[in-house]
């Protein structure tokens, strides 16, 4: 899964939200590090109601402009789970490989280096 | 309207018209939204161009998701079937020619395509053969590569046989036609749960090539007689599709249609282009009244085609007067 979808997905997570919101929810979500363009998360939302992850969730005028609200599914809900936690699988198996290393560069400096 | 929310609208016309009707305005106030939060009055950077390359993509959707339908599935299985058929017959009366020349058995090369004496065009029918069985035993990209190989293998052999008088070599239109069927099975993605459908299918198919074969022994004038057709083959199978298969393909289309099975619909559709295209050809230097009627349905085909992708890219002609 590519990063924009799962903050997407992490993003409807909590509830419904139109396309500004989702874009500074996975702003805030990614640290910063993703902002959405408009074309890109309409054409993500797409693709994710085609696959039945997301839903419409109803229009709404805001001054003078629509919003149109959108959320997560049953199916969208445990794709988003099986995606954090092969995620959080990686990041844990990472992490032990790391503290390995930190070990060894603790007991032999050299053969660490080598 | 202020001039940035015209802007995004004049923007979002690189998306298809149905995809605008049902989005555009969500799409406009995500947009402005996003301006008023950066107190800005013009589009941000790159915020243009992504709406174009977005809107593109769609319309490339559309035609993605199209590839991907029932309808271009079935015609995919209708098309290896034939030409495994076609490939079949080309085969076994070659074998039969070599070892039985001058028997009955010799009239059933004139319905097969591309042998000629030096038999180069067997490696395409062996090729077919080999993607049909793939196809039946479930490997269904192996079918898709091997079938991509035969679209390669008779370009080659169409240059080589060009560029050399003296080496015999299937003819143009013969290798073209195997190659659009080719290209349509590549397409459809034969689905490996079809294994039925593509048997039943080739059989159909094998049984039809072996009627006309019988009818161009029994009947005579244009049927019997390829002094005006440009290839032994062509003629007899091409007349026998467009004025048959054809009609059928289009009344089946209809009654599916009605009946709403809008994929078996479109399959018939799909199935019968090639054969349209062949009739042009095939019929191309006949004086017969059949060049006629063969151009004007591939014409009035391939502008019902043309009509349908451009609606589905959603562009419309519109023709006013100056």
């Amino acid at each position: 899964m590519r990063e924009p979808t799962f903050f997407v997905l992490a993003s409807l997570a909590d509830g419904r939200k139109h396309g500004y919101g989702i874009i500074k929810d996975a702003e805030e979500l990614s640290d910063g590090r993703v902002r959405l363009k408009v074309g890109t998360l309409y054409a993500a939302l797409d693709r994710l109601q085609l696959e039945g992850l997301v839903v419409a969730a109803g229009d709404e005028i805001v001054a003078g402009r629509l919003r149109r609200y959108f959320e997560l599914t049953e199916p969208g809900a445990t794709t988003l789970a099986v995606e954090s936690e092969r995620q959080a699988s990686n990041a844990r198996r990472a992490t032990d490989r790391l503290n390995k290393r930190a070990a060894r560069v603790v007991a032999s400096p050299k053969a660490a280096t080598a | 309207m202020s001039g940035l929310e015209q802007t995004y609208h004049n923007a979002l016309r690189w998306y298809p018209k149905k995809w605008r009707t049902a989005n555009e305005d969500a799409m406009v106030g995500t947009l402005l939204d996003l301006a008023d939060n950066d107190r800005r009055s013009a589009p941000a950077r790159g915020e243009l161009a992504d709406l174009r390359s977005s809107g593109i993509a769609s319309r490339f959707g559309i035609l993605a998701r199209l590839a991907a339908s029932e309808a271009t599935a079935l015609a995919s299985v209708v098309s290896l079937a034939l030409g495994s058929a076609i490939s079949g017959a080309g085969l076994v009366s070659s074998a039969w020619t070599w070892q039985s020349n001058g028997t009955t058995f010799h009239q059933l090369w004139s319905l097969t395509p591309l042998i000629e004496n030096l038999g180069t065009g067997l490696s395409i029918y062996t090729l077919w053969l080999i993607a049909f069985v793939t196809a039946i035993v479930g490997l269904r990209r192996v079918t898709s590569v091997v079938l991509a190989i035969s679209i390669v293998a008779s370009v080659v052999l169409f240059i080589v046989g060009s560029s050399l008088p003296h080496f015999e070599h299937p003819g143009g239109v013969a290798l073209a036609f195997l190659d659009v069927l080719a290209v349509m099975c590549i397409a459809g993605r034969v689905a490996s749960r079809r294994r039925t459908a593509l048997g039943v299918t080739t059989i159909l198919a094998a049984v039809a090539l072996w009627v006309t074969w019988w009818l161009r022994g029994h009947l005579g004038g244009y049927w019997g007689n390829g002094a005006n057709n440009i290839d032994q083959f062509w003629a007899p199978l091409a007349a026998w599709l467009v004025w048959a298969g054809i009609p059928t393909a289009l009344v089946l289309a209809i009654v599916f249609g009605r009946l709403g099975r809008r994929a078996l619909s479109g399959a018939a559709l799909l199935a019968a282009a090639p054969f349209l295209l062949l009739g042009l050809f095939a019929f191309g230097r006949s004086s017969d009244i059949l060049p006629v009627a063969a151009t004007v349905l591939a014409v009035l085909a391939l502008a019902a085609l043309t009509i349908g992708i451009l609606r589905l890219l959603g562009l419309r002609i519109r023709v006013t007067r100056s």
